[in-house]
């Protein structure tokens, strides 16, 4: 079969492979896909042109979600860069943030008792500006090209976005 | 650009048999059958005139009816049968199903035992599709050659398919499940909005659902889903029947009890439009002159639900990053939405009048009628649904804790591949436990199915690399494979749905179904190969049309309407084995084509204005 889909999302959709993309044209392509290749427009089709397009939307979602999420387009972005990152190695060893981690949490399952919300939406907050200041110093060290550092940043704000997850979940 | 848009109602070669699409609200309390007609939806009525077809079941020793209940120790009739489909034990239980006979539970699927025939929820709930099914083509003498049916937008993997199972059983072709909120918003016709949040808040007999869809461009986006299968307006008739039997100090029996729910649900219509009613037991013998229920009274009872449906509704707003002052429109769907009060304490809350024009019993079927109509191809109207899975997908790992694959609000299809490698020398097999659900514990889900991977190449412990894809289709439901990347050998998957049935088990049933078993059988195979084969025809010629001289070559041509022929011919053979194998052949030598087709859209759309931007 000929469709490629082994090409970055960034080529499938067109644009420069990069921390800072065109959006615009981002949900403006995503959605001209859908509307040429969404299983709806095959229903009465033979079953080869069904299961491609399953195929196809499934792709092109997957890319979607990648790229319109920071978090998920920075993972994706280290990885073309050769700097994957999994559960295997996505522990950080620097005490000083480790250090962090663990009071961060003390402070959330205080928060959890205590069930006064403005103490938590506060909380809430500061966790999302320090997950927005990773991102932040991400792009910087993307575009630098100093891979090992956007990494950590990365590892980092996976922690952010797991403590707020925690917060959500809590209601 | 629709790449095959073929179906072509208007030109079957036979007048008299006209092909009829249509939506189908397969309801908890009642079920509904509509379909577009002259670009306007109808509801199709059945033979006494009704529109609303309750969703219950009669077995007699020796025949099944559909609608009306019957009330006799001669029959066994079946209520809210929905709430069981694709669900086990251990859910019948949690769920009040008030179960007319015997049944049998072994750790999978339920059965009754109705007159000595063991029968599942699946094939109940296939007796109401049939009926709808014969209201249809009644009424529109003629065939019904494809539907569209209606769930809640948080049926998990299981119920989902069971409704397909279950479809399949009735001999009703499924073009598409449809989530019931993006339906309501459809028969609204709020697609044509742009840029747009819509609540769907759905009240019904059993279950409650809401939803927030984003409309954007023309594309429906649900963005988030919440509710809860087992709060609907039967339990107001429950609240309302404990309220009588305290206000009387009643000692009853479970029949005695019974009736009074009936009354219940009678007293509760009379409530929507009158202040206080004086409750008039005489028909079940019971004195009550002394009790009179006010709104007020039945307003307080349900209070408390109602602040529930509202602490979902904010739940899936917050979800969705949402707040109440972002909401567009709010639509009302379900019976129970027609109570004053739940108007007015959705309208509080929400500072907005709600949605309510179209009759919210009938507001579902409607928008499933129109979604018929865009995909069969009658409808000029340009429209996409995008849906999402309502529930993560994850896997069972060591600790009984799940990891999640596909989370939940995805957007469907999707997939998600995951890789495995065996621990022990030489291991051939291995077991994997699919979960739907959001809690970190394996027993907190739902168990959706438990895969064997069989056949891997005997290996050292950990050099097989088995990658198992998992994907969600269109309707939400899951499909796995998986392949041994080191051989690319695919391993076989022996699947065990947890609370289903399994295509042999259909087979079995369809045979059960039909008197003359083989006879019926091999007909009705016959004719869904000739069915399936014009429709082939019809996709190949439409394709060749548009695009056979720019992506094909003389020969490659020629070999497509060779086997295109072939297949023509074959279909007069009378023999179904004949005419699938032309359909393969013919699919087979146009599956290059159908590539290059596909290729040669996403070339287009990818260079699109590119062209013009950078040359």
């Amino acid at each position: 079969m000929a469709i490629d889909f082994n090409q970055d999302y960034f080529q499938l959709f067109k644009i420069n492979c990069s921390v800072e993309i065109d959006t615009e044209k981002l949900e403006k392509k995503y959605l001209d896909f859908q509307k040429t290749f969404h299983p709806d427009k095959f229903v009465n089709s033979t079953d080869f042109e069904k299961r491609l397009s399953l195929q196809i939307t499934s792709y092109i979602n997957e890319a979607y979600e990648t790229l319109k999420d920071e978090y998920l387009k920075s993972l994706y972005l280290l990885k073309i860069k050769g700097y994957e990152i999994n559960d295997q190695n996505s522990t950080i060893s620097d005490p000083d943030f480790l250090m962090r981690q663990m009071e961060l949490r003390e402070e959330l399952e205080d928060l959890k008792k205590l069930k006064n919300k403005i103490q938590k939406d506060k909380f809430k907050e500061k966790i999302i500006s320090l997950k927005e200041s990773c991102l932040y110093d991400f792009k910087i060290f993307f575009a630098s090209e100093a891979f090992e550092d956007a990494s950590k940043k990365i590892k980092e704000m996976k922690f952010y976005i797991s403590i707020e997850n925690d917060i959500k979940k809590d209601g | 650009m629709a790449l095959l848009q073929i179906s072509e109602p208007g030109k079957s070669k036979n007048p008299h048999d006209k092909k009829y699409f249509v939506g189908i609200d397969l309801g908890t309390t009642n079920s509904l059958i509509s379909l577009v007609q002259n670009g306007s939806p109808t509801i199709l009525k059945d033979q006494n005139g009704y529109e609303l077809i309750p969703s219950v079941v009669n077995y007699t020793k020796d025949d099944i009816s559909v609608g009306v209940p019957i009330e006799s120790n001669k029959s066994i009739t079946f209520r809210s049968v929905k709430r069981l489909i694709g669900k086990n034990y251990k859910d019948f239980i949690d769920n009040k199903f008030f179960s007319p006979c015997e049944f049998i539970s072994d750790d999978s699927i339920i059965k009754f035992n109705v007159y000595n025939k063991l029968l599942t929820p699946i094939e109940i709930s296939s007796e109401i599709l049939k009926f709808l099914k014969k209201v249809a083509e009644l009424r529109l003498a003629g065939e019904i050659s494809g539907c569209v049916i209606t769930v809640p937008a948080y049926f998990d993997d299981a119920q989902r398919q069971a409704t397909k199972d279950a479809a399949k059983l009735s001999g009703l072709n499924v073009l598409r499940l449809l989530n019931e909120p993006t339906a309501a918003a459809l028969a609204y016709g709020l697609e044509k909005k742009n840029n747009s949040k819509i609540m769907v808040y759905d009240l019904g007999g059993g279950t409650f659902d809401v939803s927030i869809l984003d409309l954007k461009d023309g594309i429906f986006k649900v963005l988030s889903t919440g509710g809860d299968s087992s709060l609907g307006g039967d339990d107001f008739d429950h609240l309302l029947a404990e309220f009588i039997e305290n206000k009387l100090n009643l000692d009853i029996d479970k029949n005695k009890r019974h009736e009074i729910y009936l009354y219940a649900k009678e007293l509760k219509a009379l409530l929507s439009f009158e202040d206080s009613v004086k409750v008039n037991l005489i028909n079940i013998g019971i004195k009550s002159e002394s009790l009179v229920v006010t709104q007020n009274d039945f307003n307080l009872l349900i209070n408390n639900l109602l602040q529930k449906t509202l602490k979902i509704s904010n739940d899936v707003l917050v979800d969705s990053n949402l707040s109440i002052k972002d909401i567009d429109e709010i639509v009302l769907v379900g019976g129970s939405t027609k109570t004053p009060y739940v108007k007015k304490v959705i309208e509080d809350y929400f500072n907005k009048k709600p949605l309510s024009n179209i009759n919210p019993d009938n507001v579902v079927a409607i928008g499933a009628a129109i979604q018929a109509d865009i995909l069969s191809g009658n409808s000029q109207e340009e429209l996409l649904l995008l849906e999402v899975t309502p529930l993560s997908l994850g896997i069972e790992t060591m600790g009984e804790l799940v990891e999640v694959i596909i989370p939940r609000n995805s957007t469907i299809p999707v997939t998600s591949s995951k890789e495995y490698t065996t621990f022990k020398d030489g291991q051939s097999a291995m077991r994997i436990h699919v979960v739907q659900g959001e809690r970190d514990v394996v027993s907190d889900c739902r168990s959706l199915a438990k895969f064997t991977l069989n056949d891997i190449p005997p290996m050292i412990a950990g050099a097989a690399r088995i990658k198992v894809e998992f994907q969600i289709n269109a309707d939400g439901i899951l499909n796995v494979s998986a392949i041994e990347t080191m051989t690319n050998k695919f391993t076989s998957i022996e699947v065990k749905p947890s609370y289903g049935i399994s295509d042999k088990d259909i087979e079995n049933m369809l045979k059960d179904s039909f008197d003359n078993a083989d006879k019926d059988i091999e007909k009705r195979n016959l004719k869904e190969a000739i069915v399936e084969a014009e429709r082939v025809i019809l996709a190949i010629d439409s394709a060749l049309d548009l695009d056979g001289n720019n992506l094909l070559n003389k020969n490659e041509y020629k070999a497509i309407c060779i086997a295109r022929d072939d297949l023509k011919e074959k279909i007069h053979s009378n023999n179904k084995d004949i005419i699938t194998e032309a359909i393969k052949n013919l699919e087979k030598r146009s599956e290059e084509f159908v590539s290059r087709r596909m290729n040669s859209s996403i070339n287009s759309i990818m260079k699109g204005k590119e062209i013009k931007e950078y040359n």
